[in-house]
C-alpha cells in the first residue's frame, strides 16, 4: 500500500524548462534576418533576465518575466522572414515559453506534465497553421493562421455541444 | 511574422478547454488551537476532482488584530490542501477570520476559476484571564418594574422583586392572580434571588480618527470583553442585553438564560466596524426602543473621536447610567517603525494626553474605566459591584 505524501513544491532551481526556453529562443534567433551575433545576444540576454527575475522573486514576478520574453520574441519576430524554419522556430519558442510558465516556483512541482494537455492543443493548432502556411498547394501565412483558428473554433464548438453544462450552469427545473 | 501569434492566441482558449470538469469544488474544515496569545489555525481543503487540487491556490486574510508569527505553511496532498497558520494575539480578542479565497489556476497561469464549496468563517477567541471573577459580581437592581415594592413576604426563591409576563410553563404558585385579572394577561411574580439586575452592553463600532487598524483592534478587544461580561452575568441569572452602534443600532433585547447567551454571542461576532458613523443621538434614541431607562449600561468605546464622546452625553440625557470601558490606546496602537524613537515617544505621549482629556470630559456624564491592563476585567467587576451614581 503506497503511503500518502505531500506533493513536492517546485523551486526556483528547477531548470529544465528554463533550458528549453533559452534553447528555443536561441534557435528562433538564428532563423531570423537579424545579424546572428546580435540575435543570439538579444535572445539569450532577454530569456536569462526573465528567468532570473522569476527565480529571484520566487514566482511573484512571473507576469513581468513573461512580458520580457514576449518583448524579445516580438523583436525577433519583426526581423523574421516568412520561411518554414523561422515559422517553426517561432512556434517552438512560444510553446517553450508556455512550458516554462507552467513550471512556476512555489506551486506544486511537475507543472510541465500537468500543462501538457494545454500545450499539446496549442502545438496542434500551431502545427495545423504551419502546415497550411507552407506545405499546402495554396500555401500562404494568412491561410495558415485562418486554418489554425478554424481548427480551434471547431474544437471549441465540439466541446461546448458535448458539454452543455459549461454554458448552462443552473440545474434544469425538471430534474 | 504572423504565425508566431497563433500559439499565443490559442493558448487561453486551450487552457479553458482543458480545465477540470466539473468545476472544482472544495470543502473547508479548520480550527483554531493554541493557548494564551498563540493562535494556530490548522485545517484542510478537500477538493473535487482530486487531480484539480494540485493547481488550487489558497490566500488567507489575516485580521488586523492578529500578528503573523511565521509564514503560512501550505501543503498540497493528493485530493486535499492542508495548511497551518501561525498567528499571535497580544491582547484578548474575539475575531471572525474570513474563509480563505480559493481559486483554481491552470498550470500555465492563463485561466483562473473560483472554487465552489461551503467554507464557514472561523471564530478566534482569546478572553481576559480573570473572567471567572465576574461570577462574584451581583448587579444592583437597576430597572423599575410596574408594581415593584418592598414587602416582607418571602417567596420560594427570596424577596419579591416585581411582576413580569408569565411564561407558558409557569407554575401556578408563581402566577400573580390579582395582577393577571387586572391586566387581562398572565403575569407572574419575580423574586430577588432569580436576578441580580439588568445590564446593557453597548459597543461603539463607528469609525474613529484612530484609523482602521486601531479600530479593528479595539473591536476585537471589545468583543472579548462583551463576551466575557455577558457570560459572567448571564450565569448569575441577570438580564443582559447587547447592542452595537455603527451607522444604525443592532440590538439584542434584555433577557436571560442560555439562549440569550447564544443570541448575544451571534450578535457579538456579527459586530463589524461600520464605514459610516451614525450620529450619537440616533444611538441614544434607538436604545430607548429596545431598553427601558435606568438600566446600567456598559459602553465599550475607544473614545477616538468627538462623536464617541458625545455618545455618553446623549445616553445620559436619555436616562442611562453609563460606565465607559475604554481600552488604552497604547496597547492598541501598532508600532511605528518609520518614526525615530524620540518622535515615537512624543507621539505616544501626545496620544496619551489626548486620551486623558477625553476621559476627563467623559467623567462628567458617567463612570469611566481606564482599561490599561487588557488581560484583566477586575476593575469593571469592582465598579459594577457599586451602584452607579448619578452626576448632575
Amino acid at each position: 500500500m503506497a503511503t500518502m505524501r505531500p506533493r513536492r513544491i517546485a523551486t526556483a532551481r528547477v531548470g529544465l524548462s528554463a533550458v528549453i526556453l533559452v534553447g528555443a529562443i536561441e534557435l528562433f534567433a538564428l532563423t531570423t534576418l537579424v545579424p546572428w551575433m546580435l540575435a543570439l545576444i538579444l535572445g539569450g540576454a532577454g530569456a536569462s533576465a526573465a528567468i532570473a527575475l522569476r527565480a529571484i522573486s520566487g514566482g511573484r514576478r512571473t507576469d513581468g518575466a513573461a512580458l520580457l520574453v514576449l518583448l524579445v520574441l516580438g523583436v525577433l519576430a519583426a526581423g523574421a522572414p516568412d520561411t518554414e524554419s523561422a515559422g517553426i522556430g517561432g512556434g517552438v519558442a512560444v510553446v517553450a515559453l508556455l512550458l516554462w510558465l507552467a513550471d512556476e516556483p512555489g506551486r506544486v512541482s511537475d507543472g510541465m506534465r500537468r500543462a501538457l494537455p494545454t500545450v499539446g492543443l496549442v502545438a496542434l493548432a500551431f502545427g495545423v497553421a504551419w502546415v497550411s502556411a507552407f506545405l499546402l498547394p495554396s500555401a500562404s501565412v494568412p491561410t495558415g493562421v485562418i486554418g489554425a483558428l478554424l481548427v480551434v473554433v471547431i474544437l471549441l464548438a465540439a466541446t461546448l455541444f458535448g458539454r452543455p453544462e459549461l454554458l448552462e450552469r443552473e440545474p434544469p427545473l425538471t430534474s | 511574422m504572423v504565425l508566431i501569434a497563433v500559439p499565443l492566441l490559442v493558448a487561453p482558449v486551450a487552457a479553458a478547454l482543458v480545465s477540470p470538469r466539473p468545476f472544482p469544488y472544495a470543502e473547508l474544515s479548520w480550527q483554531a488551537v493554541g493557548d494564551s496569545g498563540e493562535v494556530r489555525i490548522v485545517g484542510a481543503l478537500r477538493g473535487r476532482p482530486t487531480a484539480a487540487t494540485d493547481d488550487v491556490t489558497v490566500a488567507f486574510e489575516r485580521p488586523a488584530d492578529l500578528s503573523e508569527e511565521a509564514p503560512p505553511r501550505i501543503e498540497w496532498w493528493p485530493g486535499s490542501v492542508r495548511f497551518e497558520l501561525h498567528w499571535h494575539s497580544s491582547r484578548p480578542t474575539v475575531q471572525v477570520v474570513s474563509p480563505p479565497s480559493v481559486v483554481w489556476q491552470d498550470p500555465v497561469g492563463l485561466v483562473e476559476r473560483p472554487v465552489g464549496g461551503v467554507r464557514p468563517g472561523l471564530v478566534v477567541e482569546r478572553y481576559p484571564l480573570d473572567l471567572l471573577r465576574l461570577g462574584a459580581v451581583r448587579l444592583d437592581r437597576t430597572r423599575q418594574l410596574p408594581g415593584k415594592s418592598r414587602t416582607h413576604h418571602i417567596g420560594t426563591t427570596g424577596e419579591f422583586f416585581g411582576i413580569r409576563a408569565a411564561a407558558p410553563d409557569e407554575p401556578p404558585r408563581r402566577i400573580n392572580w390579582r395582577a393577571s385579572a387586572r391586566s387581562g394577561r398572565w403575569l407572574a411574580n419575580e423574586f430577588e434571588v432569580e436576578r441580580t439586575g439588568d445590564l446593557i452592553l453597548l459597543v461603539d463600532a463607528r469609525p474613529t480618527a484612530l484609523g482602521e487598524v486601531v479600530d479593528e483592534r479595539f473591536l476585537g478587544v471589545a468583543r472579548a470583553a462583551a463576551t466575557g461580561i455577558a457570560g459572567g452575568f448571564l450565569r448569575q441569572k441577570a438580564r443582559v442585553g447587547y447592542a452595537s452602534f455603527g451607522e444604525f443600532l443592532d440590538a439584542v433585547p434584555l433577557s436571560t438564560g442560555r439562549t440569550q447567551g447564544v443570541r448575544i454571542g451571534h450578535a457579538i461576532r456579527a459586530t463589524r466596524r461600520s464605514t459610516i458613523a451614525g450620529p450619537s443621538e440616533r444611538c441614544a434614541v434607538s436604545l430607548r426602543r429596545f431598553y427601558p431607562p435606568d438600566v446600567t449600561t456598559v459602553l465599550l468605546s475607544s473614545l477616538g473621536g468627538d462623536a464617541t464622546c458625545d455618545l455618553v452625553v446623549h445616553l445620559w440625557h436619555r436616562g442611562y447610567p453609563v460606565i465607559v470601558l475604554n481600552p488604552s490606546w497604547r496597547s492598541l496602537t501598532p508600532r511605528r517603525a518609520t518614526l525615530p524613537p524620540r518622535e515615537d515617544a512624543l507621539a505616544t505621549r501626545l496620544g496619551h494626553l489626548e486620551r486623558r482629556m477625553r476621559l476627563v470630559a467623559t467623567r462628567t456624564y458617567g463612570e469611566v474605566i481606564d482599561w490599561d491592563d487588557l488581560s484583566s476585567l477586575g476593575e469593571i467587576a469592582q465598579r459594577l459591584q457599586r451602584p452607579v451614581r448619578w452626576r448632575v
